[in-house]
């Protein structure tokens, strides 16, 4: 190349110096001769030009020498350039200049350190470290907060709740708005329930969240010819699909995998119409409603005729029966209700030959009854390394996480962006994604953090509804007889609770 | 011309700055895949090991998931197994193929069916010199003797030592490239010791017994007992007679003793050890025992309640410098053809960079240690696994027989070593009757010849 005896010893050797094989002498080379050509097509620039390009190119080479001397002096030196080896996507880490360790909340039954959830993150920031702290079961989180001051938070929506309200944590709207996090793209129902708990303002964000859906064995429900719940379905119309199973010798509808005690389809149900126990704290005992007596009369009748799902060995025995065997997977029960991570146990059982047709529904009514978040991430208000935990936030609840969340079979939850599930997920979890999900008009009083005026009797109902519901369903008692026991019931420990406190 | 020349190379040279400034090594974004098709087991083991490293290199790319798990089933012939990947990797031509078995390795290599990486490697500077020669030795294991595929990572054993044993009874500590005579004649040293009941033990491996001792040794020295691709049985040799003079002696002398927990009998009839019984063999971790050979990392300084050390575990007689429990089979290979091809190898080069050997420190592979040997530098404590070379297995052997041979087998094996225990048989009767009834259960079991995937017959 004409010119290059000119170049001084150190120019010849980057020129000489292979930078870097796959091209990359051949892009000079090509922008050489476009140069070239340029040149020979401006034909005879004016001499003044020249030299001030001259001149220009002068400085630029020395300014850019300069800049780029730490580049330079390692290629002088033989060795690799300090960005080889590199991926393009892994480059420009915008918190390489820190040196921060970043202490992450960690709890009992985690995944986060036995997954090596931080390593994706540690790829794209090397230099970053990552400490985890435990919080126990019976640590109270403001208290644990203050104590071990970590610098990236994972809460449930109560902890979450209470740390806003204690003005604990960093509020992430302007974060999220100057970094363009693509809160839109985000389950909006889950954002708004971020919001509302948080007076308006987003403190911390999600990569995932847990509810029920109901799924469905479309090869059960064709094989007997009974046509498919629709999709928005109420508790009315599910039971009335289910009630049609009566006589094929498969139950419609099991209502858990875990738990086939009546009360517990029934406390599902009512708690997501809004049925309660009682209203002002215990005053007013509302099970002998209509209502009430309606659900029981229906689901006795299910359990009676077989249409809803109880183990037939455990029929006979009282109380919670904790292993039954999968009746939805076994084939047993044509509809089912139940959480994400029941999609990796279809996955694992119907296989090969055993394999079935499946769907999944919405649960009817309202489903933040069975909402919950674990792993909503926030910052706590007086960290130090602001910039470093709120990257570790964003790209935890990012696109880019979200692929290894998907693609471990989503036991955690379903992803906060809908657009993030391909292929067969998406069809068969639209359900998730549907139905409503709005937080009640009293939700505040389920946060833990003031006393509880409605429902508050549901535990004890659950205790004493149980057994008296299990009668019924053995015939032995009549609905309303039951349920004027129960109030009966109720109103005692009511009076009881009331003496106690005053 | 001068000044035009002069204004040429001051372009020429501003060039080479801009393209410093912005030098990136593969991958660049030309070498993003719009879709890259991975044949691995199933989605689940893919992002557990190599999901991360892949969403970070390729953020853009969808992957393909082609699963290898009913080729890779446990219940048929090693003969159907390589068959069913054939026709997998044939039928599915994925781009990356993720490996978990080195017969399947070889299978597919001897086929033609992967991409030398030899040409990826030079164009990419990668040199030999980076990658354990470990490692190495065992990719190239196949018939062409190249690099088929790469692993990524290793996993090699140490002989853990209890460093106050040691100074109690003054006794040597042990030093890479011992052999198991020499480690044994050492654990030997506490019995000579204190040989009341309770007293040390030297070496203690749990669950072992003295066939497993044999075979660990005669592993080492790259011996194996019977050749199942000849269909011969291979115990009366003048190797294998040393060995099991050296282990029964041990034995006889009580180096050390074996016990086996007690064992339950779960639901489906299977027999299983229970945690609390598997913890109350390791004799090591509770501080009686000297010796014992372990993964890297098992032990805890801050949870064992004595000091100890770690070196490499016994070596061959012949080099010194070979052990056994040297796995690499964790593999990454590119189909060969594949259209895929430098972006998937700019993956591998990735998986064996200095970056994901530095970032490895703090979170680990799934799959043992890098195998680039710059992981050493960034993690003095493993760089003992780095002087390990593996043990020479003959790889051509490459039929394995069902369940009831094994068993059978080697309850052959430990009955006839019990008896030469008790001195009911000298150790040459007890080769000879090994040796007879070894090759009779061979002749039996219908683990014939069958015909190699290279398709030579052995016989």
């Amino acid at each position: 190349m004409s010119g290059q005896e000119q170049l001084p010893y150190w120019e010849r050797q980057l020129v000489e110096q292979p930078l870097s094989s796959g091209g990359f002498t051949s892009e000079i080379e090509r922008k050489v001769r476009e140069r070239i050509r340029m040149e020979q097509r401006n034909s005879k620039p004016r001499a003044w030009i020249r030299t001030a390009a001259a001149f220009t190119a002068v400085a630029v080479l020395l300014g850019g020498g300069w800049l780029l001397r730490d580049d330079i002096g390692a290629m002088l030196e033989d060795k690799p350039n300090k960005q080889s080896g590199i991926p393009a996507a892994l480059q420009n880490d915008t918190l390489a200049d820190l040196d921060v360790t970043l202490k992450v909340m960690e709890t009992e039954y985690d995944n986060f350190t036995n997954m090596q959830y931080a390593r994706p993150f540690l790829l794209h920031h090397p230099s970053v470290g990552i400490e985890t702290v435990m919080f126990k079961q019976d640590d109270k989180i403001d208290e644990w907060t203050d104590k071990e001051q970590p610098d990236v938070l994972r809460l449930n929506s109560r902890q979450y709740y209470e740390l806003v309200q204690k003005g604990k944590l960093q509020p992430l709207d302007a974060l999220i708005r100057n970094n363009k996090v693509d809160v839109d793209a985000m389950y909006e129902p889950i954002i708004n329930i971020l919001r509302q708990y948080g007076g308006g303002q987003l403190y911390g964000l999600t990569a995932n969240f847990n509810t029920n859906v109901v799924y469905v064995n479309k090869t059960l429900f064709e094989k007997n010819g009974i046509p498919l719940p629709r999709e928005g379905a109420t508790w009315e119309e599910l039971m009335d699909t289910a009630a049609r199973f009566q006589g094929t010798g498969i139950a419609g509808l099991a209502a858990s995998n875990y738990n086939d005690r009546p009360y517990y389809l029934f406390d599902m149900i009512r708690r997501s119409v809004g049925l309660q126990t009682d209203t002002q704290g215990g005053e007013r005992v509302t099970v002998d409603s209509p209502a009430w007596a309606d659900w029981w009369q229906r689901i006795a009748a299910g359990y009676q005729d077989g249409w809803l799902y109880r183990d037939a060995d455990k029929a006979k025995k009282k109380g919670e029966s904790f292993t039954p065997s999968d009746a939805f997977l076994k084939g047993k029960a044509a509809m089912t209700i139940n959480g994400t991570y029941y999609i990796q146990q279809i996955n694992q059982v119907w296989t090969g030959d055993k394999q079935q047709e499946w769907m999944t529904i919405p649960v009817p009514g309202n489903r933040t009854q069975d909402l919950s978040m674990s792993e909503i991430y926030a910052i706590p208000a007086n960290v130090s390394s602001e910039k470093a935990a709120w990257e570790f936030v964003k790209f935890m609840t990012g696109k880019e996480f979200a692929k290894r969340l998907i693609g471990l079979g989503m036991s955690g939850g379903v992803p906060i962006r809908q657009a993030d599930l391909s292929g067969e997920n998406q069809e068969r979890m639209a359900a998730f994604y549907e139905g409503k999900l709005e937080l009640p008009d009293n939700w505040t009083q389920y946060m833990g953090m003031e006393k509880q005026s409605s429902d508050t009797l549901a535990g004890k109902a659950y205790d004493s509804g149980g057994a008296l519901l299990d009668a019924v369903v053995e015939g032995q008692l009549t609905v309303e007889k039951a349920l004027a026991e129960l109030k009966e019931k109720l109103e005692q420990e009511a009076a009881a609770a009331k003496k106690e406190s005053s | 011309m001068r000044r035009g020349g002069l204004l040429l190379s001051a372009l020429l040279m501003l060039l080479v700055l801009l393209g410093l400034g912005g030098c990136s090594d593969e991958p660049d974004e030309a070498q993003q895949p719009a879709v890259l098709k991975v044949a691995d087991t199933n989605e689940q083991n893919f992002y557990r090991l190599y999901g991360d490293y892949i969403s970070a290199v390729f953020p853009d790319a969808r992957i393909e998931l082609v699963s290898t798990q009913a080729a890779s089933d446990y219940t048929v012939s090693a003969a159907e197994r390589q068959k069913r990947w054939v026709e997998l990797v044939r039928r599915e031509q994925p781009d990356l193929i993720v490996l978990w078995e080195d017969e399947i390795y070889r299978a597919l290599a001897n086929e033609g069916l992967l991409a030398d990486l030899s040409p990826y490697m030079k164009d990419s500077g990668v040199t030999q010199e980076q990658i354990h020669p470990g490692v190495l030795e065992l990719m190239k294991q196949n018939r062409d003797g190249r690099i088929y595929g790469m692993a990524p990572g290793f996993s090699a054993s140490q002989l853990y030592y209890n460093e106050d044993m040691f100074r109690k009874y003054g006794i040597d500590l042990p030093h890479d490239g011992m052999t198991w005579a020499e480690m044994l004649q050492l654990a030997y040293r506490f019995t000579a010791a204190d040989s009341s009941p309770d007293g040390p033990i030297g070496y203690y491996q749990s669950f072992m017994e003295p066939a497993d001792l044999a075979y660990s040794v005669g592993d080492t020295e790259g011996m194996a007992l019977y050749r199942l691709g000849a269909g011969k049985m291979t115990a009366d040799t003048p190797a294998w007679r040393h060995i099991f003079d050296t282990v029964l002696a041990s034995y006889k002398n009580g180096t050390f003793r074996s016990m086996l927990p007690k064992a339950k009998v779960g639901e489906d009839g299977e027999t299983y050890y229970d945690q609390q019984a598997m913890s109350s063999v390791d004799l090591f971790g509770k501080g009686q025992a000297a010796m014992t050979l372990a993964s890297p990392g098992q032990y805890d300084p801050s949870k064992t309640k004595f000091a100890f050390g770690s070196v490499n575990p016994p070596v061959d007689e012949a080099t010194r410098t070979r052990s056994g429990s040297f796995y690499a089979n964790q593999k990454l290979a590119i189909r060969s053809g594949s259209p895929e091809a430098k972006s998937s190898w700019a993956f591998i080069q990735f998986m064996i960079s200095d970056y994901v050997a530095k970032v490895s420190v703090a979170q680990q592979l799934e799959f043992g240690v890098p195998s680039n040997m710059s992981y050493s530098n960034y993690d003095n404590s493993k760089a003992a696994l780095y002087r390990q070379m593996p043990a020479i297995q003959p790889f051509d052997d490459i039929v394995s027989a069902g369940r009831s041979f094994y068993e059978e087998m080697w309850g052959m094996l430990r009955q006839e070593m019990n008896a030469a225990l008790a001195d009911k048989q000298s150790v040459d009767e007890m080769l000879k009757r090994v040796q007879q009834q070894g090759q009779r259960l061979i002749d039996e079991s219908g683990v014939r010849a069958f015909e190699q995937n290279d398709g030579s017959h052995a016989d």
